[in-house]
Order: C-alpha cells, then structure tokens, then sequence
C-alpha cells in the first residue's frame, strides 16, 4: 500500500518535472541554436549567432552587473540572515513556530503588491523620506526609488525568507552537543562559531545561496519596478527579448547560459566537499 | 591512592522552571578514584556531571575543584574534561584534528600537539587512524576518539556521561575492561555516569547512589550491594527476593519474624522494636534450592515448586513458587566439586532455605 503510494507520488513529480522543467528546458536549449526570424518564432536552421550575440559588449555588461547586485543581494541575505536563523533556531520551540510565521506572514500577500508598497515607501515624499527628515537625520529627500539601491532593497526583501529557512533548518537540527564538547575544550565563543558552527552550516548557506543568487538574477518585475528604466536585470533582458524583441532565439541562449553558469558554480561546490549537496537543508 | 578530595560538592541545589533536579548534593570525588554516579534516568546525574563541567550553573551551593570555587572558572582553569554520550565529535574534523582541538584552543604549539595528538592515539589504539573522519570509525573507535580527545588535555578529572550506553553488549563489556586500565594508567579521577548497576558494580572505586535529585547512598560496590541502606538502593542494585513482615519480637542484639510459618531470629542491627514492620531482602544466589530426596532434615525450611528454569551457562537461575503464590527468583552456581545436582524440572517441589546472617534487613517503605 505505501509502496503504491510512494511509486505515485514519486511518478507523479517525476513527471511533471520532466514535462514542464526537462522537455521546456530541453526546448529552449534547442531554440537557442535556431535561427532568428521576425515573421516566425524561430527559423529550423542551425546556428551558433546567439551566443555569439551574447559576447556583444552591452549584453556583456548587462550581465557583469547583474553579476554584481546578484552578488550583493546573495551577501546581505547571507549577513542579515544567518543571525536571524541562527537565532530564532536557538529559541524554545513555540516562540520558533511563531518567528517562522511572522517570517512568512508577509509572503501571503503577492510579492508584485509587496513591491507597488515599497515603491510608495521609497518615493520621494514618500514613508522613508517622510520619517527622515521629521526626526532630522537628512534635510533633503533621498532619492532612492529607480536606483540600483531600491533594486537590492526589493530583492533582498523578497529573497531574504530564502535564505533564512534552509539556514535554520539546518542549525535547528544543529547537535547542541558540540557546541558543549568545543565548551569543554576550552574553545572561546568565537572559534565554537568559527571552527564548528559555521562549518557545520555550510549545507544551508549553499541551499540559502542557491535559492537567492538565481532569482536576484532574473526577478524582472521587481527591477521595472523598482529600478525605472535604468537598472537592467538579466531576468529583464531575457524578458526584452521574448516580449519586445520578440527575438526567441536569442531570448533562450541567455537563459540557457545562465543556467550553464549556475550548474558550473553548483559542480564547484559538489566537486570540492566530495559528497552530495544537502537538498534536505535547501528545501 | 591519594586521600586528597579533588572535588568537593557542598550543598549544591538545581532547579529548572521551578523543578527541582538536585537538592542538597554534598559529595568529594578523591584524586584518582573512579567514582560512579548511579541511578535511574531523571535522577539527576547527568545535571550533576554537568554542573562539574561547567556546562550548568548551580541554583546554588558550591563547587570546589582543587580547593578552589569553581564558579567562575574558564575551562581551562577548571582542568576538567567530559567524554560526551554521544561522543559528540566533530564531524567535518578528523580523528587528528578532533584530538587537536582542545590543545589548539590553549594555544600549544603545533610541534607539542603534534607530539601529544600521536601519543593520545597510539594509547586508545588508534594510530594510523589519524586521517580518518569520525563517520568511518565504529561505533567502539569513536568512542575512544571521545576519550583521546578529552585525556589529550591532561585533566585532573574525566567526566563520562553514559559512554557505553550506544555500544552493544559485548564492546561494552570490552571498552568497561579497557577504561579501567586507562584510568589506572593515568591516574586521574574518572566520575563516570550510567543506569546499568552491573556496569558500576564492576568498575567502580566507590559508587554513588542517586534517586530524584538526591544521594541515597554512597558506598563501595561491595558496600552498596550487601548492605544497602534502603530499599529502593537494594532493589535497584541487583535482583532481591523481599519479604514485607512484622517482628514478632526483639531485643537489643536480635529480632523474631515469621516467613513461611516458620519463625527465625535474626541480628537486630536496626534498633528494630516488636511490631515494626521491616523488609527482609534474601539475593538470588543466598537463596538456596534442595530437591526433595536430598533432606531429611526440614526444620528452617518452606516449601515451593519450580516454576521456570532459566540455563545461563554459569549459572542456573529458578523461578519457584510458593504455596501462598508469591515468586521468588533463585540462582545456582555449577559446582562440579561438590557434585550438587542443580538439574531441576518444571512443577518440581522443592525445600528452600538460606542461610542465616545473609539476610538484609531494612526498614518498611511503602
């Protein structure tokens, strides 16, 4: 009976990730050899041209810098985070359960809601502005709203959750007892967090990595948004290229070779600790 | 063996959340004696081992380690070292590094540590086993990794917390064997935690008896197991075969009682009165077993009739009943000298006796 039902729902996942994650992907991989052509999605006829587009120095910069906020976005989770997990892991379980809930209260509203709201907070006379010069900290408004920096507030406020629960998963099933062996060494408070706890956590800093730095890529919304015309994501290029440029072709090769460059960054990581990467701790 | 206490517990109360764990704990550990702290789980030992490691504060009271308060010792002034029962070793280290870590922390030298790491592991049998992470080591090699790691740092006292509770049977009574002659080589005080009173009975220097937050009774092996001071000690150490009476007369050196119709005097050494109830407590292997065709001589002897018989190799242990119902259990040594006949068969009726003196009386308790 539970074989049945493991068979399943096993079946039932696999299938659906092979029909709308491999065959779409394996789809688009095809679509970025094919040939571009204004009247057609796309022309059956091989060709390299769209990675070869991609060298072009506009694109090259677009995804150096995408490259970039990605980055930091991925390191103000990772600082803001860590403590945060760390800290509701180490409280007693019914106040965790209520942490967690507030963590992801604000989750049941749509995040393109959450991002209109933040707009409304970083516009010129807007709550943040407002709050600033009442208590007199600037004298002139902060012009935050359509700048790189209202882009990472956005990502980081809709990606952080990603990078707390795979963190606290894992600390949460941390065993308190080498924390006391390390105690009962003679370890100081630092070298416990530096020689044992950071260590051990690595599983969850990779999962919470993962799940941030490929969305900070590629959430378009919240760059149009946020970020005006000026902050151009990669997400927002692969989403030019579908909608306005209506150029499929090369839409997918820069899918295709974020995807590579993600799949490169995550072999790196299974190649040096030698062993599976934890999914359990990435959820 | 030094007289020096080395630990010395006064007063020591615990609470958590308004649960009292320990109450009123007054306790020496002395240098190198192996002392074990006996009692079932919740009876607030492992609390105790902790409050000496200095892994728990005391509510209040007061530790002294080497005369001085502990209180507001660092680890490394404490010179106290606790093997974990989970071993707690650090995975992603290995077996070397593990061993290291406690001597990188008090800044030794690589060279030093080196030296000490190599030593350590060659006395726990694990050289050549430096490389290794803790997940390719057995459950019986990662316990001495926890061990190496603890003693690697020269305390004056090891804590063990349970440390073979995880092994099976047999490596158990092998590591019981091996950490005996570890403590004996170096010469340190061991305070060692478990539930199994056949673990302590058979390493201990001196046991301590615990039962909800409190010593009941400290003692050697020996001390503990012929005279022990209730009878929740008694029933917890060993198998005991307990008769609830009450003395139908006494005077200052013996005392009267019935068992099985038959009235035998006893040694009085409780100051007990006519009419007080007591516990009269006979061991399994006190108990003594006759076939019928063996006595002509049935005075001081009841009879019962032999409800299971239990081949233990060594021994023959007997479960027999007595005419009013109640089961007491037996056990017979081979004795291939005297040429006793220990065969017994289910339904058999028998003659039982022991012989007087190797009696415990103690106290009624409900």
């Amino acid at each position: 009976m539970r074989n049945k039902f493991q068979y399943f729902s096993v079946g039932l996942i696999t299938t659906w990730l092979c029909i709308f994650g491999l065959l779409s992907f394996l789809v688009m991989v095809v679509m970025s050899f094919l040939q571009h052509d204004p009247d057609h999605i796309a022309l059956w006829h091989f060709t390299l041209q769209n990675y070869e587009d991609l060298f072009d120095p506009i694109f090259f910069k677009i995804f150096i810098k995408s490259f970039y906020i990605a980055f930091m976005v991925t390191a103000a989770c990772l600082l803001l985070g860590y403590p945060f997990a760390y800290i509701i892991s180490r409280l007693p379980e019914r106040l965790q359960n209520t942490a967690l809930l507030l963590l992801l209260l604000p989750f049941w509203t749509s995040s393109v809601v959450r991002t209109y709201a933040m707009m409304s907070l970083l516009k010129t006379k807007g709550l943040l502005n407002t709050a600033l010069l009442s208590l007199g900290l600037i004298h002139e408004p902060l012009q935050i709203l359509f700048t790189n920096t209202a882009v990472a507030i956005g990502l980081i406020y809709n990606l952080l959750p990603f990078m707390i629960l795979p963190i606290y998963v894992n600390l949460e099933r941390f065993d308190i007892s080498l924390i006391e062996a390390a105690k009962d060494l003679g370890a100081k408070y630092t070298t416990i967090f530096r020689k044992v706890i950071i260590p051990l956590s690595i599983p969850g800093i990779v999962g919470g990595c993962t799940l941030v730095f490929l969305p900070a890529m590629t959430l378009f919304f919240i760059s149009d948004l946020l970020g005006g015309a000026k902050a151009l994501l990669l997400g927002n290029l692969i989403e030019d290229q579908f909608l306005m440029a209506n150029n499929w072709p090369r839409g997918a090769a820069t899918s295709v070779l974020l995807t590579v460059i993600m799949a490169i960054g995550l072999l790196i990581y299974w190649f040096k600790s030698n062993k599976r990467i934890n999914y359990d701790a990435a959820i | 063996m030094a007289e020096k206490n080395i630990i010395e517990i006064r007063g020591i109360f615990k609470s958590y959340g308004g649960q009292q764990i320990l109450q009123n704990i007054n306790l020496n550990v002395k240098d190198g004696e192996f002392l074990t702290l006996l009692g079932p789980s919740g009876c607030g030992k492992t609390t105790l081992l902790r409050l000496l490691a200095g892994l728990e504060k005391p509510t209040s009271g007061q530790i002294l380690i080497n005369g001085k308060d502990a209180k507001d010792m660092t680890p490394q002034e404490r010179h106290v070292n606790t093997v974990f029962q989970s071993y707690a070793l650090f995975p992603h280290m290995t077996v070397f590094d593990n061993v290291a870590f406690g001597l990188r922390c008090d800044g030794v030298t690589e060279v030093e540590i080196e030296r000490r790491v190599n030593e350590m592991l060659r006395m726990v049998r694990l050289s050549g086993y430096e490389q290794r992470k803790p997940s390719e080591l057995s459950g019986g090699q990662q316990q001495r990794v926890a061990i190496a790691r603890a003693v690697v740092k020269e305390p004056i006292v090891l804590l063990l917390d349970e440390p073979l509770s995880s092994l099976d049977y047999r490596l158990r009574k092998n590591m019981q064997i091996e950490l005996k002659q570890l403590q004996r080589k170096l010469g340190i005080a061991f305070v060692f935690v478990t539930h199994d009173q056949e673990e302590a009975l058979s390493m201990s220097d001196s046991i301590v008896v615990m039962q909800q937050g409190n010593v009941v009774q400290q003692g050697t092996p020996r001390d503990i197991y012929e005279t022990p001071k209730n009878i929740s000690v008694a029933t917890f150490i060993g198998e005991s075969n307990i008769f609830d009476v009450v003395i139908d007369d006494a005077n200052d050196k013996t005392i009267k009682v019935t068992v099985q119709d038959i009235q035998y005097e006893l040694e009085n050494d409780g100051q007990f009165k006519r009419g007080d109830k007591i516990h009269l407590l006979i061991r399994p292997e006190d108990t003594r077993v006759y076939h019928r065709s063996e006595i002509d001589d049935i005075k001081m002897m009841f009879p019962a009739v032999v409800n299971e018989v239990i081949y233990k190799g060594t021994t023959v242990d007997l479960i027999i009943k007595l005419p009013d119902g109640k089961l007491l259990s037996v056990t017979e040594f081979f004795d291939e000298d005297n040429g006793e006949d220990v065969t017994y068969v289910i339904g058999e009726s028998v003659w039982v006796n022991w012989p007087i003196g190797w009696e415990v009386v103690l106290p009624y308790e409900e």
